[in-house]
Parts: C-alpha cells; structure tokens; sequence
C-alpha cells in the first residue's frame, strides 16, 4: 500500500533538513540569484545493448525500482504513478509521455514542494548496436533538479549494469 | 597495549577562536591546556575549505584531486582508503561520533549507507563502514537521518522545533536572520543544554568508551557539529556573551567603501558574491546578500560561534575526564581540529566558498601526544595540512604509513618540520553547480599565499591572489599584478604546479547538494 503525504511530510522526507525552525526569524532582502528559482541537469550513460532492448526496461513506468537506487516500489494507474523510496515514504508522478518510436518517457512529480518538474529519459541511438540513455531533470526549486538529478546518474549505471550483466 | 587516539574535530572553526591562538572571545581552557601540553600548529590548512572534501582528506590522507570527492555533494566512494580501517586491522577498536558527511546528507531515496544506518543502528553491516565499527551520528540539526535527530525526536520532541531551519522552502541554505539583531542563520533556541548536539555527541562518545575493557586500543573521532551554522546554541548559555561587548574583528573593514575597494583588488567573484550578483556554491544562503551584513549582526553572530566553541571546549573536558578515569590518562593521544575556517565578519562577509584566505583555511590545530611518548612541547611554524593527519594516526599506533598516504606524520617541532621537509601546503577548490564553475589552486609557502584561478564562469585563467602573511596578515593587499613581486609569484607558481596531487579518474559525479 503506498502512503500518501502532505507537504510538509513531503518535505520532512528531504532529509527534514527543513524542519524546526525558529518563531522568530525573519526575512532579509532578497533579489534574484542565479542558482535560485529552476534547475536543470542531465545525466548520460552509453549501455552496450541494442536501444530497443534498452527502452524495454527503461520505458516502463511500472519498472523504475528495478533500476533507480532508492525507489523500492512503484504502482501505476492510468497517467498516475507513485514511488515509494527505501524509507517508505512516496511521490506522487504524473506520466506525460511514453513514446515508443522516439523511446521518451516523461514524467513530473506533483508533490506541492515541487512548483515545476519534468523528468525525460531518452534512449538515443548512435548507430553502433549501443544505447545512449540521457536522463534530464529540470525543476524548480533548483535544488530538487539536483536532489533528482543526482540520483538518476546512479539510476543509469544501474540500468547499465543490469542490462549489460544480463548478455 | 598501545596509545589510544581521541581525534576531536568541529566543524567550521577559525584559529583565532581558541584562547592558545590568541582568541579572546571564548575561553577554551580545555584545549589550552592541551596544546600547553602538546604542540601547537600555527599554520595548519586544510586541502579544501568545504565539509565533504575536507573531511574525506582526514580519513584517507589525500589531497581532494586524488580521494576525488572535489565539493559537497560528491560522495567518498565506499572502498576509499582509510585510516580507521587500517588501525581496525591492526587491532584498534574504532568509532566515530557526531558529525561524518562523507556522504551527502540531501538523500530523500536514502541511497547513503551513513543516512540510512540511523534507522538501524550504531553498527553497521559488515561489522565496520570505512573501519568504523561504530557509528553514531549527529549534525547541526535535529533534521536528517541522523541517530541524534532521531534520539531528539522520540524523547524530547518538543525541543526539536527550537532548531534554526537550515533550509528554506525552496530547500536553499536559509538566509533568514534572526536573534537580537536579524543575522542570518541566527536563532533563539530553548532546548536544554544538556539536550543539544555537543552535549549529546561528548556523552555518546563516553559511552561508547565505557564500552570498551581497560585493556583495548581504541581511535575514536569526536565530530562536534559545531560552530558550524546556524548559530542557535542554547538560549541557557547565550548570557555568557553580551554581544554588544563584542570587538568586530581585525579582518571587518569598517565602511562599505574600504569593503568595496579590498573586494575589487580581488578576482571578481569576491564582489559579485558581496553584492548578491553571484552565488557560486550551495554553502553559503543564495537568498543572502553579504553586502546586507551590518557590524551588529558579525557581533552577535560572533558571541553565539565563541559560545558554542566554549560548549565543545567543556564538553570535551568531559570526556577527557572520563579517559583518565579510565586510566588511559597517560597511554592516549589527543588531536584537536576542524575541518574548514568561517568568515565571522572579514571583509564584510559571512559562511565560505572559494576564497582562499586564513579566515577559512588556518585552522587550529592541536596534537597532545600522549604523555608515555616523552614528546615535549611545542610550536610548529612551518606549514602542515590535515592531509597529515592519517599519517601522524598511523605513527602514532606504530602501523606503517600506506603508500595512498599523500601527507607525513606531523612534525613534532620546527626543527623536525625543517628536517623532514615541511614547506609548503596546498589547497584546491572545484565547484559546478547550475552551470557555475570555480576552479582554485593555492600553495602556502614562506609567509606567502599564492592562488590561482582556472578557467571558469567568471574567470579566464589569467586572475589569481598573491598575499604576503607576515606584513599584511588580512590579506588585503593582492599583490598579483605586482611586477615587483612578479618572480615570487612565478616562483610559487610553479611550485604549485610541479606538487599537485594525482587526479582520480574517471571523475566521481556530483550526486546531491551538500
């Protein structure tokens, strides 16, 4: 059964880097800096297998724990997908394209501390009998394109690993 | 038996702090005493001015280049070498407690073996990580996956919201002020004293001591969080400070303009950061402007940091109490350090990043060698790294030094620091994030430090700092473009350059802020 959470369970999950906090603190001036706001980031494995075996695993949304570090469950219904992490807390996903001809996928996390993300995994073909996955994470806040970002790196080289492991 | 080795660390504390190294702000009897004892690292840097790196450089006694965790965010690999695991084969029983981040913290998937032990445990699977057999940790919160953070919410709930909140919502270092006078990272915090991280982390480690028999060798690393920010110490013990009596430091210019013509003789990304143009690195609030700092708020944020380096200094008497009554008094070695500097007020500026100046990167350090030793006391003025220090660890437990070990047992005085060849030290800096990069390399020599740029966002490779320590200590003066300094200059330089470290390969990804 996946658990849903609020906001502020959400963003506990962050680490909880974000909670206390002290009654009395208050604002200082702000103007806009460049590493605020949204974020982007991609990441990029080459996979010694042919881009349609490739897409099989990585084109699933019901098969992301398989290969993502730190997602132990997913369930999908419909354009919803939830993942739970190995902590046992989850995020709500809407599926926005599964593309089999071009092997995109997309999604963006709708959790509320999220105000805009896009998560695209493209499986490319360079034309040598191997797959290039590029995973691209934009997100705003910046620093949640990095939290995801960063993860998906480690997600490639598994699905590399579990692809080439299995010739 | 052999010695027993307690390594104390905290984090993000200048050398001016302690009362041996001339600080007048906080009194640190304790350490005093130590380094009265031992012997006294006057120009002790460390090989990166931020947490992770740093602190990977302690455990494997490489430079950054080499153990490869090059900023926050980049996690040590598992199979790193390290000095714990190299005193555990030779019989030691080892622990660290308190603050480790080898790993990053911002882990919401919990891929991080030390994120997820809290749930598990103190000891982990395998019966060590990294040669730790135990492991108990805390941070500067009650936040994260933490042993303290969980310990603080199952039995005192209620103080875990006194905390300053280290992030804000858009999961930014916060930039929100607070306190009497609005500085950032700054809170009113009522959690008792003897519930907070300093306490917590001198108590565990105690217990963890209790645990072993008289006759075991042991290295424990006592990690204090702090004075690492948010300065929110608790509020029982802020009246030790008014911070209306609190000096500004030598290093404040007084007025906006002496602060704008020292940051402009500097490479650019000093005054962009100043005025809120840049923000570089996740280390310091992006939604703070340094240029906002008033004299006030470098007082009050001061008298909290000389608090809480009193609350460590204390704490730490605890703990050596307990080794004495253990009777290990005369057969354990005690090395005193941190991991990075803090601006605290110099040239305007609070937190850290890539500006390689002594505000971040002199650091106390302090070896009591065990008395059994015979060593005398001393003061070494010649330059040594934390990259020493697995070797100084391993000289200590008479375990062969490894050939991964990129630094040298400490000197034990001047002339042992002449012999062996103590002349230089270095530091790097490597930062890329949301497409900002800053790429330093600094060599420490002769009363000089000497700083280059590489290419990145916001400079050609053509900038650099040259400072003179013994006639302009507050490095004011950039003497770069100095023609009259311009041999020197060539000369560190390529010093510099014929001493770097090897470079992992391939390099290791960034995976998470901090």
């Amino acid at each position: 059964m996946v658990r849903r959470l609020d906001g502020d369970a959400q963003r506990a999950l962050l680490h909880g880097l974000t909670r206390g906090g002290s009654g009395e603190a208050r604002a200082l001036s702000r103007q806009t800096r460049p590493n605020t706001g949204r974020g982007s980031i991609r990441t990029e494995v080459r996979i010694s297998r042919p881009p349609d075996e490739v897409w099989t695993l990585a084109g699933d949304p019901a098969r992301i724990h398989e290969w993502f570090p730190g997602i132990s469950s997913c369930t999908v219904d419909g354009d919803q997908r939830v993942v739970t992490t190995g902590s046992g807390l989850s995020f709500p996903e809407q599926i926005l394209t599964v593309d089999r001809l071009q092997r995109r996928f997309q999604y963006r996390i709708t959790a509320p501390f999220v105000a805009e993300h896009l998560g695209t995994v493209d499986v490319l073909d360079p034309g040598d009998g191997t797959a290039l996955v590029v995973y691209s994470t934009d997100a705003d806040p910046a620093v949640m394109a990095l939290v995801v970002g960063g993860a998906a790196g480690s997600a490639l080289e598994r699905l590399r690993d579990i692809l080439e492991g299995e010739t | 038996m052999g010695r027993k080795i307690l390594f104390v660390t905290t984090d993000q504390q200048r050398y001016d702090s302690l009362g041996c190294n001339g600080g007048t702000l906080a009194g640190t009897p304790v350490v005093d005493r130590l380094a009265s004892e031992g012997i006294r690292y006057t120009r002790a840097h460390p090989q990166s001015v931020v947490c992770m790196p740093s602190r990977s450089t302690m455990l494997t006694g490489q430079h950054p280049s080499t153990h490869g965790v090059w900023m926050n965010g980049v996690p040590l690999p598992e199979d790193a070498p390290s000095v714990a695991e190299l005193l555990r084969e030779a019989g030691y029983r080892t622990a660290l407690v308190g603050k480790a981040h080898f790993e990053p913290y911002l882990d919401p998937f919990l891929r991080f073996p030390e994120n997820a032990l809290s749930r598990t445990g103190t000891t982990p699977a395998g019966g060590a990580h990294r040669g730790f057999e135990h492991l108990d940790f805390a941070t500067h919160s009650p936040a994260g996956s933490t042993h303290y953070a969980r310990w603080l919410a199952a039995t005192h709930p209620e103080a875990v919201g006194g905390f300053y909140q280290v992030l804000d919502s858009s999961f930014q270092v916060n930039g929100a002020g607070g306190g009497d006078t609005g500085a950032p990272q700054v809170a009113v915090n009522k959690i008792r004293r003897e519930w907070y991280h300093t306490d917590w982390v001198a108590e565990h480690t105690i217990a963890w001591l209790d645990s072993l028999s008289p006759q075991d060798d042991w290295f424990c690393w006592m990690s204090f969080p702090d004075p690492h920010h948010p300065w929110d110490p608790p509020e029982s013990e802020v009246a030790r400070i008014d911070w209306r009596e609190v000096p500004l430091p030598p290093g404040y210019p007084a007025t906006a303009a002496e602060r704008g013509a020292i940051l402009r003789d500097k490479p650019r990304h000093w005054k962009l950061w100043y005025e809120g143009t840049l923000v570089s690195n996740y280390e310091a609030p992006a939604s703070w402007v340094p240029a906002t700092l008033t004299a006030d708020q470098v007082r009050e944020v001061n008298a909290r940091n000389a608090v809480e380096c009193e609350l460590i200094d204390e704490a730490l008497g605890r703990v050596m109490a307990r080794i004495r009554e253990r009777g290990w008094g005369d057969e354990t070695d005690v090395v005193f350090t941190t991991d990075h500097g803090e601006f605290q007020g110099d040239f305007g500026l609070l937190f850290k990043g890539p500006y390689h100046v002594d505000a971040l990167m002199r650091l106390p350090l302090i070896w009591r060698p065990a008395p059994v030793s015979g060593l005398a006391p001393a003061t070494v003025t010649r330059p040594v790294g934390l990259v020493d220090l697995a070797p100084t660890f391993c000289a200590v437990a008479d375990v062969p030094p490894q050939s991964w070990m990129q630094g040298r047992s400490l000197p034990v005085d001047d002339a042992d620091a002449r012999e062996r060849g103590f002349e230089r030290v270095l530091t790097e800096w490597d930062s890329e994030l949301f497409g900002v990069d800053v790429h330093l390399r600094t060599i420490t020599r002769d009363d000089w430090v000497c700083t280059a740029y590489r290419p990145g966002t916001c400079h050609d490779g053509t900038e650099g700092e040259l400072y003179d320590l013994a006639d302009d200590p507050l490095e004011q003066r950039n003497l770069w473009d100095d023609p009259s300094r311009r041999s020197l200059r060539d000369d560190l330089l390529g010093d510099l350059w014929d001493h770097q470290p090897p470079l992992r390969s391939p390099r290791l990804r960034l995976q998470a802020p901090v």
